[in-house]
């Protein structure tokens, strides 16, 4: 194992060079390198660098974002050769992710979302104004751990709510929790609709999710 | 002379313009509502309605800038309040949509419920810097129903009487506010001419036209309701991570907009209120303590006076939690800058938390902060009475002035802002008196203004007119 590709596999992502982590990720397919090993050994120590500075104040958020999204460039090359292997890396939980039907607004539910795959979960984003049978659906399909419910108005809060009782009528919500997120959501709303978990930014939402995971 | 600040050159400013026609041109706005883009094709913009994506040729955005109005008023129902645009004067417009109220003594905060937007909208009545209404809390009470949004409204005019500007969600919602509009103000013809309401319109950025409230918007054609545009395109999140492209998507968005509304009811009055703002690089959330809010603040009210549009100017917030050291200098800092650039609005006092959070004590500070920036404006008198050489030659050298007439005539003029902030007592008394904190006098002060202030009274017969339009809202839907 080269010590050197793995120190640069690091530096890619502290970086946030997604290119420069792609192909440092062919390189180790090419030189026989357990894919394994790379994202753990080589990937992951960057990843908890740059989480670290980033909890220091050191590193802001879009730096954050340019190593998590260089982080997804090298996962998407390694597990496909990880499956080939039959192994698997270590997922944190399933997560699915949408603005909700009415709601055009995108960048907290995105950032969430990035910050939730650099975090080792895995990610199933949506996009916007998303129906809730939509949202249930993929729950459903991929077996969701946590569903995400963002919204950026008080019009379209609503449908987190309508969301949840779907999910309740269906009997979802014992394997499913759910996170709501946006900026009129308060703590007073999380409880009225029953949510499991809210948070008021991106980083925060990671916590709860976590957090959320362990108490299932 | 007045006090003006620039912080951008004339070419400068020609270059936000021609770059904005470049965008417009060839990437475009995505106008999500069908009816928008039908409006805008017939107006000779360049629609795709598969993507949604309109652009914009140069004659339609000179034109639409062409007929947009330079010179209206905004009305209440206050008598006597009016708030002519480009004439010079500025007020203020409450901050709006915090979701929760924070003691400024505890640092608790609660959830704002009815009663909480009830006393906001009373206390902004009661402060004559303030002329604008904004819903200072989120008022989610009125989101429920109609029945709610119609008793939302018919409390908010009676309990706010200057210019109210506020935002309906669907075409029907604007419906019954024409209904209660017409009704306080004495018929269409009459909000058509006296313009009580302005709508705030909020493109979505980066370069989206949202359908729902376009679509609320487009329903008050034929009533001569003001459009006031405001995109928020957030620098390194929503827009691109510098302030001059910030302000250039903010100026494309604030375009668009205008060339849809011109082009729905040629000659509707236009605020021009584009809100550019910094993303907090730690968390991404808007906190408004950025101080490079105050040159965008101003930036935005050049760019309008270049137009010759009315402006409506955001300097920030505070990202702080409770009133005091931290929240003054920031506010203080952004406003004193805007206010040097003269617009006619600025948005807006009594909110912290990147305005999620509402605080009595902030805003009277900010209301102080407002009274301090607006007698920099008016700068240094120079006109011939002022020089007092025929005092000076009086007194002579070794003197004093205290016992001229021009010294009382001149503290009386008001050439010096006396703040009603200012502690006159020794430091014994203040000491005898408990050691009260600015905070604590500021909590006293606004407790008793909530508790004694009364709003202007609707006449008996409007007020019998809301209460059936309230019944009739709640039966029909």
């Amino acid at each position: 194992m080269s010590e050197e590709l793995l120190k640069a596999m690091a530096q890619s992502i502290i970086d946030g060079e997604a290119e420069v982590a792609m192909d440092l990720a062919k390189q180790a397919i090419e030189a026989g390198m357990n894919p394994l090993d790379a994202i753990t050994k080589g990937y992951m120590p960057g990843v908890n660098e740059v989480g670290d500075s980033f909890a220091c104040g050191n590193v802001f958020l879009p730096e954050l974002v340019m190593a998590g999204e260089a982080m997804k460039a090298a996962i998407a090359v390694l597990e496909p050769e990880l499956k080939k292997a039959g192994a698997s890396r270590e997922i944190l939980g399933k997560v699915v992710l949408a603005t909700v039907e009415g709601d055009i607004h995108e960048i907290g539910k995105s950032l969430v979302g990035t910050m939730l795959t650099a975090a080792g979960f895995e990610v199933y984003d949506l996009g916007v104004n998303v129906s809730a049978e939509k949202i249930i659906a993929k729950a459903e399909e991929v077996g969701a751990d946590i569903v995400g419910l963002s919204a950026l108005l008080t019009t379209t809060m609503v449908r987190q709510k309508e969301v949840i009782e779907a999910m309740d009528k269906k009997g979802l919500r014992k394997k499913t929790r759910v996170m709501v997120g946006g900026a009129p959501v308060t703590t007073d709303w999380v409880q009225r609709i029953e949510a499991d978990g809210y948070s008021e930014d991106a980083v925060s939402a990671v916590h709860m999710a976590k957090n959320l995971i362990k108490g299932s | 002379m007045e006090t003006a600040l620039r912080v951008l050159s004339d070419a400068e400013l020609i270059q936000v313009h021609e770059r904005s026609m470049s965008v417009l041109a060839t990437t475009g706005v995505r106008v999500d509502s069908a009816k928008a883009r039908k409006i805008l094709k017939s107006a000779g913009a360049d629609v795709d309605n598969k993507t949604k994506i309109v652009r914009f040729p140069r004659s339609i955005i000179e034109e639409a800038l062409r007929i947009a109005p330079t010179k209206f008023s905004l009305g209440g129902r206050r008598p006597g309040w009016e708030f002519k645009v480009n004439d010079g004067k500025c007020t203020l417009l409450a901050d709006g949509a915090a979701t929760y109220v924070i003691d400024g003594l505890t640092g608790d905060r609660r959830v704002a419920g009815f009663t909480d937007w009830l006393d906001a909208t009373r206390m902004i009545d009661s402060l004559d810097e303030i002329g604008v209404y904004w819903s200072m809390v989120e008022p989610t009470f009125a989101a429920d129903s109609i029945g709610n949004f119609v008793m939302y409204w018919r409390n908010m005019v009676r309990n706010f009487s200057k210019h109210i500007q506020d935002v309906t969600h669907t075409p029907e919602e604007t419906r019954w506010m024409l209904e209660v509009l017409g009704t306080v103000y004495g018929g269409r013809d009459e909000v058509c001419r006296t313009h009580p309401m302005s709508f705030l319109l909020t493109p979505a950025s980066p370069l989206v036209l949202e359908g729902p409230h376009t679509d609320a918007f487009l329903e008050t054609v034929g009533w001569g309701i003001p459009a006031a545009i405001m995109p928020m395109p957030m620098m390194g999140g929503t827009a691109p991570a510098t302030l001059i492209s910030t302000l250039l998507v903010a100026n494309c968005e604030t375009l668009a907009m205008l060339c849809l509304v011109q082009a729905a009811a040629p000659g509707t009055p236009i605020i021009y209120a584009p809100c550019p703002s910094i993303m907090d690089p730690h968390t991404g959330r808007f906190t408004g303590s950025e101080v490079e809010h105050g040159l965008l603040g101003a930036a935005v009210t050049e760019m309008a006076r270049f137009y010759k549009l009315p402006v409506e100017a955001s300097a920030g917030s505070s990202g702080h939690y409770i009133p005091g050291v931290r929240t003054s200098y920031e506010r203080a800092m952004n406003w004193a800058v805007s206010i040097l650039a003269w617009p006619d609005l600025l948005v807006g006092p009594g909110q912290l938390g990147g305005s999620m959070f509402l605080s009595y004590e902030q805003l009277l500070i900010d209301v102080e902060i407002f009274r301090r920036s607006d007698r920099l404006s008016d700068g240094i008198n120079t006109g011939t009475e002022e020089w007092l050489e025929v005092d000076l030659a009086a007194v002579g050298p070794g003197g004093n002035f205290l016992s001229r007439k021009s010294t009382r005539k001149a503290l009386r003029s008001g050439e010096v802002y006396i703040s009603d902030f200012y502690d006159i007592r020794t430091y014994e008394a203040w000491q005898a008196s408990g050691k009260p904190s600015l905070l604590q006098e500021l909590n006293e002060w606004a407790r008793e203004i909530l508790s004694t202030y009364q709003p202007l009274p609707l006449d008996p017969e409007v007020e019998k007119e809301l209460e059936k339009i309230e019944q009739r809202a709640r039966k029909e839907t």
